[in-house]
């Protein structure tokens, strides 16, 4: 089995038997126990190990061999109740479905249960659908990076399982289990999992927190299992170093130079502050050396002015609409074009049954905005769709990565009807309706939505009337590769980050699209106005966010 | 009722328990496999024994007991599934059936495993083993284990996840050497 399935095998399973399994995970273990023989015959080993321990009689005899911690005060030490015999006679006078109900507590009553507790690591990502390869990391940060390979790889990209090769510069990849490794090149990393990785050569600072999944980190001898961490390692010809900056990592050898011989004595605990070399597989403890942050905490930022001289670049963006139409209604066909990157004017979308009220009014604001927008927002009441061709598509069908940005306010009051608007990328020869990128946002029902040929999501976030939003998302395009697409909404005073966010509020599952979207749209549904402004598309955070990030 | 039918009864429901008795373990790991909550196993192996009582006068004492009760608990579980609240963290019919019939020719490795169990229970650091006993025999809850452990929830889960890693991997050398070992004796 390879080791990165093996991990997040190792990481469903000890959460499902601990009773912590998300909807997600689940999904993603339907799947593989519906595809694999092999990741169903561990599944079966692993779940009968779980039930054995459930009732093992040498559990209690191991126990009373362990003394309990000295430190612990009283009310801290548990109350132990020795596992019941599990063949305790059953009494053949008993009636039959009593004594069955019994028998079914002897064996259930024992185990203790892990307590439900919180609810289990949560991951935005819904896993994808078992056609679909699922993606496990995304790609940052990419300082001045020299890739290997046809394609480079472009920041914001999202990967698949494999191996990418780092000749020079700073790169930084987002785990979607929540950890983050920032490559320093030349580096060989084998990405195995979102919860798992390999560092083949080269060297590589790990960072996580307790809101992150437990993730393995392997080297061609090791495994290092980090708990609340900031390390790095650098993997040479000679041998390996780990220096820990911050928690503690647990370094064991590889299965195959593990002794037969005591579990315990196969693993060495390096704390923060230390770091140690290892020459050999079978150098389990490794010898101390400096712990060198100088050389090996590595940070993937670009110089100061190439940072702000990015931010504000415009190169990027696709297409802007700052609703400057010189028409004070819309459809505004013949009427002055405004904005950019597009080939028409707004007019009533094709399906549209309903010809839409769209006004332009005064433009939206957002506190962070360091400079004032242009021209005015577009007010849509009543219900209906008005589109727009995009003059350079978002292809589908191609890799690549594109980033989209718009202001959203809504004056709903107490006892309005419906409250929803829509924004909506779709390709102008495709007809389906599901076959679409759909942004809902739903004041009635205080749900804000992404769907994608049925691979959607959707959350419940409190969207206030009277209150400016910006609704900022990303699309991952793959030739060959699934297709993704993810939203963040920004509450009105939340800053936005001058780098594509770490975490996104939505998340599509991935699908296999070759649509090519030309054609923007927003559709209304709503008794109340609801307003949308500045509306961009871009192929980077910064060409769509850069002017909401606070300086 | 009349006395000999009565006796007859009794000694049926005394055979029948006997065989729970012998097999209540099996039966246990068996549906927890298929619906991995013991809350859904507990009302699973409720209808499962009511079930087995009905139509236990069919049974053919001739015939190993266990294939016939797995046969009574697979749909059991089916059924549970279709009732449960929990319904949408169960696995699909077609996985269930897929896992049923994985688990009927694993059988016999799956037993080895769990002998080899007690082997590497034992090779557990002292620390470990001590987590993973309040885990699986006292009433702790998971807070009360953080506190005793010192350690985040979190981290917990981490341990817990890293100690059955250490046992099925454990477990999984010790059978590979019992083959060799057997290879090796056979000359094959």
């Amino acid at each position: 089995m390879m080791p990165g399935l093996r991990a997040e095998l190792d990481r469903l399973l000890s959460i499902l038997v601990d009773d912590e399994l998300s909807e997600a995970d689940h999904a993603r273990l339907e799947e593989l126990l519906r595809n694999d023989e092999e990741c169903r015959r561990f599944y079966l080993e692993y779940v009968d190990l779980h039930v054995r321990l459930t009732h093992h009689p040498k559990l209690a005899a191991l126990l009373e061999e362990v003394p309990e911690p000295v430190a612990a005060p009283p009310s801290m030490t548990p109350v132990v109740s020795r596992a019941r015999p599990l063949w305790l006679p059953l009494m053949v006078t008993a009636a039959l479905t009593l004594a069955a109900s019994w028998a079914v507590q002897l064996f259930v009553s024992a185990p203790k249960p892990a307590d439900p507790g919180a609810v289990g690591l949560s991951q935005a990502v819904a896993q994808a659908p078992a056609i679909v390869p699922s993606y496990v990391a995304t790609l940052s940060k990419n300082v001045a990076c020299v890739w290997e390979g046809d394609e480079p790889l472009r920041s914001g990209m999202r990967l698949l399982p494999g191996v990418i090769r780092l000749r020079s510069g700073t790169a930084e990849l987002q785990f979607d289990g929540g950890a983050q490794l920032v490559l320093a090149g030349p580096v060989e990393l084998n990405v195995e999992s979102v919860t798992s990785a390999a560092v083949v050569s080269g060297k590589v600072l790990f960072r996580s927190d307790d809101t992150a999944e437990p993730f393995d980190l392997h080297t061609p001898m090791a495994r290092l299992v980090d708990y609340g961490t900031e390390y790095a390692v650098e993997v040479g010809k000679t041998g390996e170093e780990v220096h820990v900056f911050d928690g503690e990592v647990r370094r064991s050898p590889r299965p195959a130079a593990e002794p037969e011989t005591e579990l315990a004595l196969n693993s060495v605990s390096v704390m923060a502050g230390e770091a140690r070399r290892f020459l050999a597989c079978d150098d389990v403890q490794g010898c101390s050396v400096p712990l060198d942050a100088g050389r090996l905490r590595i940070r993937a930022s670009a110089p100061a002015a190439a940072e702000s001289a990015h931010r504000q670049s415009a190169g990027e963006l696709l297409a802007y609409e700052p609703f400057a139409c010189d028409a004070a209604v819309l459809p505004c066909s013949g009427a002055g074009l405004g904005g950019i990157g597009f080939t028409t004017p707004w007019v009533k979308a094709c399906k549209s049954e309903f010809v839409p009220e769209f006004r332009i009014v005064n433009s939206l604001w957002r506190p962070q905005m360091n400079s004032a927008t242009e021209g005015g927002g577009v007010s849509a009441g009543c219900r209906g769709a008005m589109s727009r061709r995009l003059a350079r598509p978002i292809r589908m069908d191609e890799d690549g990565v594109y980033y989209f940005s718009y202001l959203i306010r809504s004056e709903k009051r107490a006892g309005d009807g419906s409250c929803d608007v829509q924004f909506i990328l779709r390709d102008h020869l495709v007809h389906e309706p599901q076959r679409k990128l759909a942004v809902s946002a739903s004041w009635s029902s205080s749900k804000t939505s992404l769907c994608w040929e049925g691979g959607g999501n959707c959350a419940s976030i409190p969207v206030e009337p009277g209150k400016t939003y910006l609704m900022a998302g990303k699309i991952v395009a793959g030739r060959e590769a699934p297709d993704q697409a993810f939203l963040c909404l920004f509450m009105p005073r939340q800053p936005v980050p001058s780098a594509e966010p770490s975490s996104w509020t939505l998340a599509s599952r991935p699908v296999l699209s070759d649509l090519k979207f030309d054609v923007v749209q927003i559709s209304a549904n709503t008794a109340t106005p609801v307003l949308v402004d500045e509306l961009r598309i871009g192929t980077s955070w910064a060409a769509v966010a850069g002017v909401f990030a606070a300086p | 009722m009349s006395t000999v039918a009565s006796a007859e009864t009794a000694r049926s429901t005394e055979k029948l328990l006997c065989l729970l008795a012998q097999h209540q373990e099996d039966l246990y790991r068996y549906v927890f496999s298929l619906l991995p909550h013991q809350e859904d196993v507990k009302d699973v192996l409720q209808e499962t024994y009511i079930a087995l009582t009905r139509k236990f006068d069919e049974y053919d004492a001739a015939k190993p007991f266990l294939p016939w009760a797995y046969g009574f608990a697979y749909l059991q579980v089916l059924k549970h599934r279709d009732q449960s609240r929990r319904a949408a963290r169960t696995f699909g019919d077609d996985i269930v059936e897929l896992l049923a019939g994985q688990r009927a020719t694993h059988a016999v490795t799956l037993n080895d495993r769990l002998s080899a169990l007690d082997h590497c229970l034992e090779k557990l650091p002292q620390q470990d083993r001590l987590l993973i006993s309040h885990r699986y025999l006292s009433r702790t809850t998971i807070e009360q284990l953080t506190e005793i452990a010192g350690s985040s929830r979190r981290t917990l889960f981490r341990n817990l996840e890293r100690i059955r890693r250490l046992l099925f991997d454990c477990i999984s050398r010790r059978i590979e050497d019992r083959t060799d070992e057997c290879t090796g004796e056979c000359g094959v």
